[in-house]
């Protein structure tokens, strides 16, 4: 002790540098566009939040009747609505799905406007369908219907993707445990196992559908397969996911969609944190890069204007959101989401995102206390046209 | 430097070897009688938190250990450094301190650090928050190694029945338990989005905080099950209470009841009982000042902690008086059966005022220490009560919080 207040009398301290700086330049946030957020509850505060540890967004999408719809995971799985209305801008807890701990990103709307889904993790891998149509809210209150429960497509086995199928009336689905790419015909109530992606249950847990109605999915290594409906052909693709060299063994792609604007299949993978294009047309594959340090794409949707929303992120990170222009080829970390509307509050995880009816982009955050994140993009000037 | 104070005399004692180093977060009476003191470096890049002791028997301050070079983390290693001990500097009845580090000091050479900015940085993020012992009588840390990564520790409460930390995270805000025994780290996942500055326990061992919005969250201390309790912590009747978040807790003379103040706008003061139900809570009102002043734009205009009983049963804490034409901080005296408030002293020495005061704790003569936060170098204020004899002990360890 003694020796060292001795040697504190002799020490020299570190000096603070001048502070010459331009903090706005280093604001960590979302500032290009606006982010807002809302609480898993009725509007005006009518009814107390999903719990914190069932709240988990982990699935959204855009239903027919413009409201999102999304599915928690945690103790209990919830499924929701939010309405962007001016009669009651909030959510509506339908209910809890029965015997559901987790649906991940299966959650996707029929022609009829009905919203179909798998559960990834709980007593049972069932289907499940939510009529719609009574679903409304404003100030005489909120109304939603029922969720039926479907039998599990793959016996003993959890659904880990689900995407829809317009033109065939189908769903398509992956199986959690072995990887069964199998088809639900609505119609029928028929399931087809169309066949193991991967012998050594080495696959990636998502779906994707072109425009020309083939789908796409990723195994071992995460090499591209396609299964044409026309042909009922499941085909390898000499053609792989992108992963920094000798990492194809722990590649997976983590979060995919189709952009309609420019045809290309866009997917994320893990754990590199790799983003990367494909044209189906021309079977051609390329790395768009990587966005953050972190390691997840956890999920990705496609603007109103084509261009690609996504979060970089990972679990106990702070995730990232970014945007792919594919007209300039642009990659743009957009930064942190923080916001003070509704609730004051930083997202630093999230697992799940779809895009509004007005290109609004909803995030699904996925913390133990979750809300639903809102980024709307900003509107580019127009130049007047003068003649 | 000392002067008058309401029945006794303040007196305010500089560490001035520490040159840069601003803010004293962690205080607190050892199961020895001594006064432990987290010296911390915030402001500056390149500092590491240093313990000291306040021996009140012989008057004299001493420099224990420099704590980050203990841990493996030279402040100059490019690191946000490990600069503080914020409200987590525990003393337990073995005679050691319970501990875990903070961040907020920046890299060395660098004007300022945020975390977010550099979360993904291996070469300048903060690696995390040490959990370790100190041993007084040896001068030795005891290192656990990081508990929560790439995060400071705000607040810290110890089980000692159970051998179990509880604590706060920041910036991310989750809650975490260590179990010394089997050093096992869980983290109980992310309570809000501001840090609460307390966690408090009851006499079963359930640790208790606060959500956003001051409800009382209750964590079992046998399960580590969260409970959001339907009691919250006052505030203004148009408010919905956001940032009402524990900034101090001190336990009553006879344990029934929690005192309490917000990290808020509105500096109220409340007291909380769990032990009935979901448990009472009581609004004291604003901690001090005239009825009519309003809830400021500004978060630590009002500045009310420091809450520590006195001999006298009396609560102490302090508070700017934002209303005043100058502006100054005070030690006030809350009789908390009557509700009077008196004023003790001011805190301004000459030139020299605290910009916060950051927390409080007593000698077991019946001294009480103030420490103070915002000024390098940092320091501590002694009110020595004139019933304060050095042959007559007015506490012992009983009367010891066993949380930051």
């Amino acid at each position: 002790m003694e020796n060292l207040e001795k040697e504190l009398e002799k020490r020299k301290w570190p000096e603070r540098p001048e502070l010459n700086i331009n903090f706005r330049k280093y604001n960590p946030y979302v500032t290009y566009g606006r982010v807002e957020n809302r609480s898993l509850r009725l509007f005006q505060s009518l009814s107390e939040p999903i719990p914190p540890e069932e709240c988990a967004i982990t699935s959204l999408c855009k239903g027919k009747n413009r409201k999102i719809y999304g599915a928690t995971s945690g103790k209990k799985s919830h499924l929701f609505y939010y309405s962007f209305s001016p009669e009651g801008d909030g959510v509506c807890d339908i209910g809890i799905i029965e015997g559901a701990k987790s649906v991940k990103n299966t959650l996707c709307v029929d022609k009829k406007g009905q919203i179909w889904g798998g559960i990834s993790e709980g007593e049972k891998g069932n289907l499940f369908l939510y009529d719609t149509s009574k679903d409304h809210m404003g100030e005489g209150g909120t109304f939603s219907g029922e969720i039926k429960i479907f039998s599990e497509p793959v016996p003993g086995e959890f659904i880990v993707s689900l995407i829809y199928d317009e033109d065939r009336n189908v769903l398509y689905g992956i199986s959690s445990e072995s990887g069964y790419f199998f088809i639900y015909d609505i119609e029928k109530n028929e399931v087809l196992i169309k066949g193991q992606i991967d012998k050594n249950k080495l696959f990636s847990s998502v779906l994707v559908r072109d425009n020309k109605g083939n789908i796409y999915f990723f195994g071992q290594s995460c090499q591209m397969f396609k299964y044409s409906p026309e042909e009922d052909k499941i085909i390898p693709l000499d053609i792989y996911a992108p992963t920094l060299a000798g990492r194809a063994f722990y590649n997976r792609v983590q979060s995919i969609c189709f952009n309609e604007y420019d045809g290309f299949i866009y997917g994320g993978v893990s754990p590199d944190g790799i983003l990367f294009a494909f044209e189906p047309e021309t079977n051609f594959l390329r790395m768009i890069g990587r966005i953050t340090p972190e390691r997840d794409i956890p999920c990705l949707t496609v603007g109103n204007d084509g261009t690609v929303y996504g979060i970089s992120g990972e679990k106990d990170g702070m995730a990232h959101l970014f945007s792919y222009d594919p007209e300039t080829y642009s990659l743009n970390d957009l930064g942190l989401l923080y916001t003070t509307i509704e609730i004051p509050w930083h997202g630093y995880e999230f697992s799940s995102a779809c895009t509004g009816h007005f290109g609004e982009i909803y995030l699904g955050e996925s913390d133990r206390i979750s809300h639903l994140f809102i980024y709307f993009p900003p509107i580019p000037r127009k130049k007047k046209i003068t003649t | 430097m000392k002067k008058e104070a309401l029945e006794g005399e303040i007196e305010y004692f500089c560490f001035d070897k520490l040159p840069k180093h601003d803010s004293t977060w962690g205080l607190c009476t050892g199961v020895d009688g001594n006064i432990y003191i987290a010296a911390c470096g915030e402001t500056t890049g390149g500092l590491s938190v240093f313990i000291l002791r306040y021996l009140p028997d012989i008057e004299k301050l001493e420099y224990l250990i420099e704590v980050g070079p203990e841990l493996g983390e030279p402040p100059d290693n490019g690191h946000a450094t490990q600069s503080k001990i914020h409200y987590c500097l525990i003393p337990g009845s073995d005679g050691l301190l319970y501990c875990s580090t903070h961040a907020s000091g920046p890299p060395v050479n660098h004007p300022f650090w945020r975390p977010q900015n550099t979360w993904d940085d291996e070469n300048v993020r903060f690696p995390g928050a040490f959990i370790f012992t100190y041993d007084p009588k040896k001068n030795k840390i005891n290192n656990f190694g990081i508990g929560p990564k790439r995060e400071g520790s705000r607040c810290l409460a110890y089980d000692e029945k159970r051998k179990k930390l509880y604590g706060i995270t920041w910036p991310r805000n989750h809650l975490y338990v260590y179990y010394i025994e089997s050093r096992k780290y869980i983290d109980l996942g992310r309570i809000g989005d501001i840090n609460p500055q307390a966690i408090f326990l009851d006499k079963f061992g359930n640790a208790y905080t606060t959500d956003d919005y001051g409800f009382i969250l209750k964590i079992d201390a046998e399960t580590n099950e969260i409970k959001k309790l339907k009691v919250k912590c006052s505030c203004e009747n148009y408010r919905y209470g956001w940032h009402n978040v524990t900034y101090d807790v001190v336990p009553s003379p006879d344990w029934k009841w929690f005192y309490g103040t917000d990290w808020g706008y509105e500096s109220r003061l409340w007291r909380f009982t769990p032990y009935e139900g979901d448990g009472i809570m009581e609004d004291l009102g604003r901690a001090w000042g005239p009825p009519d002043f309003k809830t400021d734009r500004s978060l630590e205009r009002w500045q009310v902690r420091g809450l520590v009983f006195g001999a006298d049963k009396k609560l102490y804490f302090a508070m700017r008086s934002g209303w005043e034409e100058e502006e100054h901080t005070y030690i006030i005296r809350l009789d908390t059966k009557t509700g009077e408030r008196e004023k003790v002293c001011s805190l301004t020495f000459g030139d020299h005022k605290p910009r916060a005061i950051a927390s409080a704790t007593f000698d077991f003569y019946g001294n009480l220490y103030f420490a103070e936060a915002g000024n390098a170098p940092t320091g501590m204020y002694i009110y020595r009560p004139k019933n304060v004899r050095k042959d007559k002990k007015l506490f012992s360890w009983k009367d010891v919080k066993l949380w930051g």
